[in-house]
């Protein structure tokens, strides 16, 4: 036998195997469709299908009808888009439940003392959570309380109603103290106490007390109050630089570089001492201030000085600085220059500085 | 529909040009009868001339928003919110190059055939002050300032030039000087001082300018150099040349113009106390000279205003330490210099949808208030102090409707909705009480 035959045979072998397989399949196959239509026979044990009624006569050609699979089709009595509404059994009221039987003049804070998750038997409320997908689904109504997850995942403030406040705040009055009498007024408040203060706590219901933002420390006050003098008040905003509000003269430090609320205001009590001492102090090259650096425009120190007095040397003749400068128009005109500067060009300003110009110059108008 | 409007308003332009010249060609009739030959004597035989005499009778009447007084000399606040028609020889005097308004103006008083400009409260102030003033004091300054653009303070200044010119003034004018300073025509490095720069072309420019202002004047007083200028090692005038063969040497050797503009002003500036003659002059946007420039010199370090030959020397006729003159200036946005836009870094309208953006830089232009101190700053400030602040406002309601009554006379308004009232008020409503805008609204109805 050559090697050829030998291996052709084994080929046919194989094949053989494989026809074998596809023929088991598809016997078991065809066995079950055969069941099908031997059981439809058996009346008894299922409902008999009803006959096909076509409500046209079937076609003819060569003496064979032709099945017109969807022309003639008649729909079902149940068709798809018939089909009967779904219904969920509702919770029905239960009388004997706990939140039914509590009496309506009960005390809250009793039933609910601390901070808890939502329990639907204590609460006597109709409160409803969660999605609903249509109209279909629950009768387009949120599920109730009643094993509703959704409510039990959010923070409740049942804990925190009114009467609760009410309960604590009244508590904790043994250990308060009366107002002060002489702070009437806010004035009275600002005056004596200068420096404010301001923190927040962040209360929220979770597994630990503590926020990192309630370290955060606001410190303001107002400048009037340090009673500076004005070459120190001016370094002081200088060295604040946008920390101080020039519209309400307050200066506002907000520290929050220590992990700690306490650490934070004895640092902003420190920065404050600090800028106050080093804006008193007086340094050698603070003489050298030009112009630009000034916050306001002094006329005194500033250009304009100079060139108003040599106007006023051709115009009126008088050599005299002390003399010049107590005239009347220049004294005028020094005030309306500064508004310009000080207040910003607005039309009277404008319009005054004019006049002040047309009396210094001596033109006559009508 | 806007072809069909245009042919209408150039139809309608040529028909009243060859009015005018019909008219005008009558006045020469009439007053030198030496054309007359026999065809125009059967021309005028005609039928047509009865028609010409009708039309003039209709100019003869004067309306409500022309001013019958066409001398700037007697304006006064009676003449207020009026039109008076510049003579054109005149014109030619004090705007020889058309540099003093917009090229839309100049586009406009071609078509309208005549220059007329409206009598503003401004003007007539600024007028009232000149003639009150006592010029042997130092330099009196006025800044001409609108809390817009585009209120009229070249057009006041105009007026101002051309009240001056008919009283006698010597004119300084420098128009639109800050276009100078971004880029100038022609520059090189100065021969009298190192690191200066002279831009001759400019200067010369000047010099013309001002030869053609005041030729008569200077004929008339004859001024001469009190002083010997050396221009270069070979070439200098001596002392005792008149102003204006220094011009004319300037016109020959444009590479002096720069130095010999310094000499002139010079020697202007210091024979005032003669009390011959009075200078008037008017500076176009003279917040340019407080500011930076865009010029730079050859290895790239940037030039200061103060660096510039001519620069130098026009700022010195802004001082007040001189007699027998009034300096009137505008400032405005144009006469910031912001910086120029790099090539290499090209920056675009983001605003605009990256569809329609085309791809062209972006050029900065300034927005910030109008007002004296924002615009001159502090530095300026100082330089022109004291100095009189002036507002030229947005138009009021009665100068509006002159100014539309004019162009109705015109017949530049051509569609029939703006001849109405309710197309009056839409004007006014679209032009927001603006010249400037009103004018360009105007153009396209």
């Amino acid at each position: 036998m050559s090697l050829v035959s030998k291996f052709s045979r084994a080929q046919s072998s194989i094949f053989t195997i494989n026809t074998c397989v596809v023929n088991t399949f598809f016997s078991s196959h065809l066995n079950t469709k055969f069941y099908s239509t031997e059981s439809a026979e058996n009346a008894d044990e299922r409902p008999a299908k009803k006959e096909r009624v076509f409500f046209r006569e079937q076609d003819e050609v060569d003496g064979f009808k032709v099945f017109d699979v969807y022309m003639n089709k008649k729909k079902d009595e149940r068709s798809f888009d018939q089909r009967v509404k779904r219904t969920y059994p509702r919770v029905q009221r239960d009388r004997f439940a706990r939140y039914n039987r509590m009496p309506i003049d009960q005390d809250w804070t009793n039933v609910w003392p601390t901070a808890s998750p939502f329990k639907q038997t204590a609460v006597p409320l109709p409160v409803r959570q969660g999605f609903v997908k249509n109209m279909i689904e629950n009768d387009g109504l949120p599920p109730e309380k009643y094993a509703n997850v959704e409510l039990i995942k959010i923070p409740n403030f049942l804990h925190l109603t009114p009467p609760h406040i009410k309960k604590q705040c009244g508590a904790i009055k043994k250990f308060c103290t009366p107002w002060p009498k002489e702070l009437k007024t806010d004035e009275d408040c600002e005056k004596n106490f200068p420096i404010e203060i301001t923190t927040s706590t962040y209360i929220y219901d979770g597994p630990s007390v503590r926020d990192d933002r309630a370290r955060v420390v606001k410190l303001q006050i107002k400048l009037s109050s340090l009673n500076l003098d004005k070459r120190s008040n001016d370094k002081l905003i200088k060295l604040a630089e946008d920390r101080y509000d020039p519209a309400t003269d307050t200066l506002t430090l907000i520290t929050d570089r220590c992990p700690y609320r306490r650490q934070n205001e004895d640092y902003a009590n420190y920065l404050l001492t600090t800028l106050y001492y080093e804006s008193k102090q007086c340094e050698d090259w603070e003489s050298e201030i030009t112009e630009d650096d000034m916050r306001t425009f002094e006329w005194e120190k500033s250009k304009s000085k100079e060139n108003i007095l040599n106007t006023i040397r051709n115009i009126e003749k008088i050599e005299d600085e002390t003399q010049a400068v107590n005239l009347k128009q220049v004294k005028t005109y020094q005030n309306n220059l500064s508004k310009i500067f000080n207040e910003g060009e607005t039309d009277t300003n404008i319009l005054q500085y004019k006049q002040s110009v047309l009396n210094l110059l001596k033109i006559k108008t009508a | 529909m806007s072809l069909a409007r245009n042919l209408n308003k150039i139809l309608s332009l040529r028909s009243l040009a060859a009015q005018n010249r019909l008219f005008n060609l009558n006045n020469n009739l009439i007053n030198k009868s030496l054309l007359i030959n026999s065809v125009q004597k059967r021309y005028l035989s005609n039928e047509q001339e009865p028609k010409i005499e009708i039309k003039i009778s209709q100019k003869a009447v004067p309306h409500f928003f022309r001013c019958s007084v066409n001398d700037p000399l007697k304006h006064n606040s009676v003449h207020l919110n009026k039109f008076y028609k510049v003579d054109e020889k005149d014109l030619k005097v004090i705007d020889p190059f058309q540099e003093c308004l917009t090229r839309e103006h100049y586009a406009e008083f071609k078509a309208f055939n005549e220059t007329a400009l409206m009598i503003r409260q401004p003007a007539i102030e600024v007028i009232d002050y000149i003639k009150k003033l006592d010029l042997s004091l130092p330099a009196y300054r006025f800044v001409l300032y609108g809390n817009e653009n585009g209120t009229g303070k070249r057009s006041t200044l105009l007026h101002l030039l051309h009240y001056c010119q008919k009283d006698n003034w010597l004119l300084i004018h420098l128009p639109n000087w800050s276009a100078v300073l971004r880029r100038s025509k022609e520059s090189q490095p100065s021969t009298y001082k190192e690191g200066r720069l002279d831009t001759p072309i400019d200067a010369a420019l000047f010099l013309k300018r001002f030869s053609v202002q005041n030729n008569k004047l200077l004929k008339e007083l004859n001024l001469k150099t009190t002083k010997k200028y050396n221009w270069s090692n070979r070439d200098s005038s001596p002392e005792g040349t008149p102003l204006l063969d220094l011009i004319e040497y300037a016109n020959t050797r444009i590479k002096y113009a720069s130095d010999i503009c310094g000499a002139i002003i010079r020697e202007i500036k210091f024979q005032t106390n003669s009390n011959k003659y009075k200078v008037f002059v008017a500076v176009d946007q003279v917040n340019s000279f407080f500011g930076p420039t865009r010029l730079k010199r050859a290895d790239k370090s940037e030039i200061k205003v103060d660096d510039i030959t001519i620069a130098r020397n026009f700022k010195k006729l802004l001082k007040n330490d001189w007699c027998n003159s009034v300096v009137v200036s505008t400032i405005g946005s144009v006469g910031v210099i912001l910086p120029a836009p790099d090539r290499r870094t090209k920056f675009y309208d983001t605003s605009i949808s990256i569809q329609n953006r085309r791809r062209v830089p972006c050029s900065l232009h300034y927005e910030g208030p109008l007002t004296p101190a924002h615009l001159l700053k502090k530095e300026g400030f100082y330089y022109l102090e004291p100095f009189i602040p002036i507002e030229v406002p947005s138009y009021s309601d009665s100068e509006l409707l002159t100014h539309y009554e004019y162009y109705r006379d015109r017949n530049w308004l051509q569609s029939e909705d703006a001849l109405t009232d309710d197309g009056r008020e839409e004007i006014k409503f679209l032009s927001g009480n603006n010249p400037r805008e009103f004018m360009r609204v105007c153009q396209t109805i």
